[in-house]
């Protein structure tokens, strides 16, 4: 993929990471657990990963809850959104490079979906000054399942679309 | 889906299931149940909440507006009211078991109800 291509995929994805976190936070959830989310943002982790490599999808990662924290507002949530995306990006990294064989990007994004979450626990049990925070683990783990399956068949549907008609 | 998607599904739901094992059933009704409430991470107050008689409320106000409504009743409390935006310390409700807490990360409002805790017992004392 040429350098120009390249940089216009990248800013088409951190546009598109943006566009799904304002349209996420204009769906109404019902409230099951505490810090629950779709993390339709995540699709775009997941695309990136298998699309470029580490250190591109972590500019994605950095620039998109960056713009995101400015774009909603919500700069208390900074923190939690870059921990947690870094942590997530980590961890799918590890898991697609080492264990390919065995795993489809729909355990990739399974996981990516735990570790989001095990790192924002983390962030939060640092603030308060309580790790109390994680009993609110096994509802957010099986969330993750669902919400990671879910982002794994989206990234998935994308990919195939992105390798086939657009970047060649 | 590989089978190694369906190991990792399988070790999340395990792993959940052991979490949830050790944080929400370890937890048994102590004889004294005491709330604790927590602001900027230092000890706001602490309520026996056995010896509550009349149900009562309690404003915790903080600059810039903020502010936190909790509401206490005999062996439970809970937030009642805060105009921080997501309002999640809010939606857990009552809080009446040893363990279970209700945090308001924008205001760091913390409520959490303390298991009895006894004075450690003196294995032995050498002269």
């Amino acid at each position: 993929m040429g350098s120009v291509k390249k940089i216009t995929t990248i800013a088409v994805l951190v546009t598109l990471a943006l566009v799904l976190h304002v349209v996420e936070a204009l769906i109404p959830i019902p409230y099951i657990v505490p810090g629950f989310k779709l993390g339709l943002a995540n699709i775009v982790t997941v695309t990136a990963l298998y699309l470029f490599g580490f250190s591109e999808t972590l500019l994605i990662v950095l620039l998109r809850t960056f713009f995101g924290a400015l774009l909603t507002g919500a700069v208390s949530s900074f923190f939690y959104s870059v921990v947690g995306g870094i942590f997530s990006l980590i961890v799918m990294f590890l898991v697609s490079r080492h264990l390919d064989k065995f795993v489809s990007l729909t355990g990739v994004s399974v996981m990516g979906a735990v570790a989001h979450n095990i790192g924002q626990l983390l962030v939060a049990g640092i603030i308060i000054n309580t790790f109390g925070v994680f009993s609110y683990l096994p509802f957010l783990l099986l969330s993750a399942i669902a919400t990671g399956y879910f982002v794994g068949l989206v990234s998935r549907v994308l990919l195939g679309y992105i390798n086939g008609r657009w970047v060649t | 889906m590989k089978i190694g998607d369906k190991i990792i599904i399988i070790l999340v739901i395990l792993g959940a299931l052991a979490s949830y094992f050790y944080f929400h059933l370890q937890a048994a009704p102590a004889e004294e149940m005491v709330a604790r409430i927590e602001v900027n991470n230092r000890l706001y107050k602490r309520i026996n909440l056995k010896d509550v008689e009349e149900p009562y409320q309690i404003k915790i106000s903080q600059e810039g507006g903020r502010y936190n409504i909790i509401r206490v009743e005999q062996g439970r409390i809970r937030m009642s009211d805060a105009n921080c935006p997501n309002k999640l310390g809010v939606q857990v409700g009552w809080l009446s078991r040893p363990g279970e807490m209700a945090v308001c990360l924008p205001h760091r409002v913390v409520i959490t109800i303390e298991a009895g805790e006894r004075e450690p017992e003196v294995d032995g004392v050498a002269y």
